[in-house]
This record gives structure tokens, sequence and C-alpha cells, in this order.
């Protein structure tokens, strides 16, 4: 009974690949979760990246400041421009939403904008800009350099587009969650859903 | 065939039919998932300071234009958006423009003044509870929603909102809509 035969080829194969699939998933899990797992592997998932450092910037006002004057606080960095020719970027709304739903104990938390255009992101309209925005939020701009250090401590990057009239910039959306020592804590994604964002914030704010 | 064949060719054509069963309801339940009606739990401000339940638009088409005053796109294209109102505004359809700028109508009013916008109805929301609340991460963003509240199209970034290929597209999705609801 040819038909039968082939049948029987056919289950045996299916045990085949089922018990390779769950091999594979069970080795897969020993190596990179389970007990296999080298002392690598374990210090990458439990080690703290280097993100974050020194930068020397200029604020809103015109005033120059570094990372130290902000030690003791923690911070909500990120990096964004105020000309925005096709999409606004929304982070400062959202940062500001995140606040007002944690109320006063989000006080401590210090927001820092970092322009990456400084061309055109002077500390003038900086502040013109911020006015839409909560108060408490910093604008920082700088020499092209300067900028490019800052994006550069933090690991980010940023990359002027050209455009039909002018010139967008394509940039890093994540915003960093640094401790009050300066320390890197965690990062909140552009698109993380609002309660796992508020998490973060309130982790950072412990 | 021995009995052990036989059994385990049951078996591998049972195993087969049950991943089979399994993966066809994950798919026919992820597909069956109704959209949920975007707009309830958003609140619009309107110029006189009534607090307008996202309820309220029920029963007409809403293209939903998500902008601000400090972003220059949005800026740019809510005059296209005006015009739109203008020609096609009717009880079945409505431009609604709601602003997030957290100073609302003290910076929102003067910009329609200055802007002379005559068409298009104030509408704000202050806390930018839109944002999170229809998943919105770039302005400006603009929703069609459907007369059941539920979203049928979504465009980020700025257009031209009156010109006839923006509009023909609008078109489009509404009569679609009204083939699927009846």
């Amino acid at each position: 009974m040819p038909v039968l035969k082939w049948i029987r080829y056919g289950a045996w194969a299916g045990v085949v690949l089922v018990s390779f699939v769950g091999a594979a998933i069970l080795l897969g899990w020993w190596q990179v979760d389970g007990p296999g797992r080298s002392p690598a592997g374990r210090a990458a998932v439990q080690g703290v990246p280097a993100i974050g450092g020194p930068f020397t910037l200029v604020d809103q006002t015109g005033r120059t400041v570094t990372d130290a004057d902000y030690r003791g606080k923690p911070l909500a960095v990120f990096f964004g421009f105020t000309h925005c020719p096709e999409v606004c970027p929304t982070t400062l709304v959202q940062m500001a939403n995140l606040t007002g739903k944690i109320g006063a104990a989000a006080d401590p938390l210090q927001i820092l904008l970092i322009t990456v255009d400084p061309e055109r992101d002077t500390p003038e309209q900086l502040a013109l800009y911020l006015q839409s925005f909560d108060p408490r939020v910093v604008g920082l701009t700088g020499s092209r350099q300067q900028v490019d250090a800052a994006l550069a401590a933090y690991k980010a990057y940023a990359k002027k587009i050209p455009t039909e009239n002018g010139y967008t910039m394509d940039h890093s959306a994540s915003v960093y969650l640094m401790k009050a020592d300066g320390g890197f804590r965690t990062m909140i994604d552009y698109h993380e859903d609002e309660a796992s964002a508020l998490e973060k914030v309130r982790m950072v704010l412990r | 065939m021995s009995p052990v064949g036989r059994r385990l060719v049951i078996a591998a054509g049972l195993a087969a039919t049950l991943i089979g069963a399994a993966s066809g309801l994950l798919v026919a339940t992820r597909r069956e998932q109704p959209a949920a009606p975007v707009l309830s739990g958003l609140s619009f401000q309107t110029a006189d300071g009534r607090q307008l339940p996202g309820e309220s638009f029920r029963g007409r088409f809403v293209l939903l234009n998500i902008w601000a005053t400090w972003c220059p796109p949005c800026v740019k294209e809510m005059p296209s958006l005006d015009r739109l109102q203008a020609m096609k505004g009717s009880g079945a359809f409505e431009v609604v423009a709601l602003s997030i700028d957290r100073q609302g109508l003290e910076v929102v009013e003067p910009f329609f003044r200055k802007t002379g916008l005559t068409s298009l109805a104030i509408y704000l929301d202050r806390e930018a509870r839109s944002m999170p609340g229809l998943r919105i991460t770039g302005l400006p963003t603009t929703l069609l929603i459907d007369p059941n509240g539920r979203e049928i199209a979504r465009w980020p970034g700025a257009r031209e909102w009156d010109e006839p290929s923006a509009v023909a597209e609008i078109d489009e999705h509404i009569s679609k809509a009204r083939q699927t609801v009846r």
C-alpha cells in the first residue's frame, strides 16, 4: 500500500521536524537566558551602557551650562529642533503629559531639550519656542561642535536632510532618563505606550 | 501497515489538525477585532469654554486634524483645511481642527484671526490627551472618522487639503465606508 507508506513517511518527517524545532528552542533558551548563558552575556543584560557624559552648551537664556550644573537632579534628555518642515516632533508634549500625570512628585525632574539644529535654533529661538510648553523645560544649543559632542555622549545621531525649501533634521527620538548622579537609568522609546513611559519616569524619580 | 504505524499516522494527523485549527482561530480573531471608537474619552473644548465629549461628533464623518500653533507645517496647512470645511462642511461631514496648544484660546484665537480662518471652529485639547489617546507621534496628523466613531484613514504630515486629489481621496474613503456600514 504505497499511499499508507507515504503517509507514514510524512508522519515521521513531521515528528522529526517538531522535535528539531523543540530542540532548537530549548537550546536557544539554554544559551541566551538559561543556565548556559555566558558570563559576558550576563553582563550585557545586567550592566548599564555608557550613555550620557560631559557636555557644555548654552541654554535659552544665553547662559553657558555643563552637565555638572544638573547633577543632583534626575534628567529627561532628548534631542530635537524647532523648524519642523513636515512633521513636528511631539516629545515635549508627551513629556508634559507624563509629568502632568505624576504631579508634584515629578517636580525634581529636569527636562532638557538639546537642539540638533544649532544653526537655526539660537537661544532666542529656543526661548520663543519653549513658551508654548512647560516653563521648566530647558532648551540647550551651542556651537556645532558642542552639539556634536553632546550627541556623541548620548550615543545619539542627527543628520541634515535637504527638502524642497530648506532642510529638516533626522535624529534619535528617544528620551534618555538619567539618575541624579548623572548615570544612565533607562530610555523611553518614541512609540512607547504611556503606561510604561510613566513607570520609567517614576522609576528615575525614586 | 503495523498498528504502531497506524497510531502514529493518526496522532500526527490529529496534531496537524489541532495546530491548523489553533492558528486559524488566531488569524480569525485578529481579523474580526473591530476598531474601537477613537474619540471616546477625548474632550473638545470650544471657544466659548464648553467641553464637548468625543461622542458628540457621532453621526457624521469627521476629518480630525491634530495641530498646534508652534508647529510650522500645521500652521501652513490650516488655510487649506479652512477651505475644505467651507467646500464640504455639512451635517454629514465636518473638518475638526483640534489644537493641542497648552495656552489654548490665548494663542489659537489670535492665530485664527491673523490667518483669516472663518469656516473652521476652534477646538482645544490643552492637555494634549488626544496624543496618547489616538497614538499620535507627530504633528500634524489627520484622521478620517466614520459616523460610528471609528478611524477609517490616517495621514501623518501636512498636505493641501482642498486640492482635487486630496478631496478625491477623502471622498473615496467615505464612499467605501458607507458601503461597508450598510
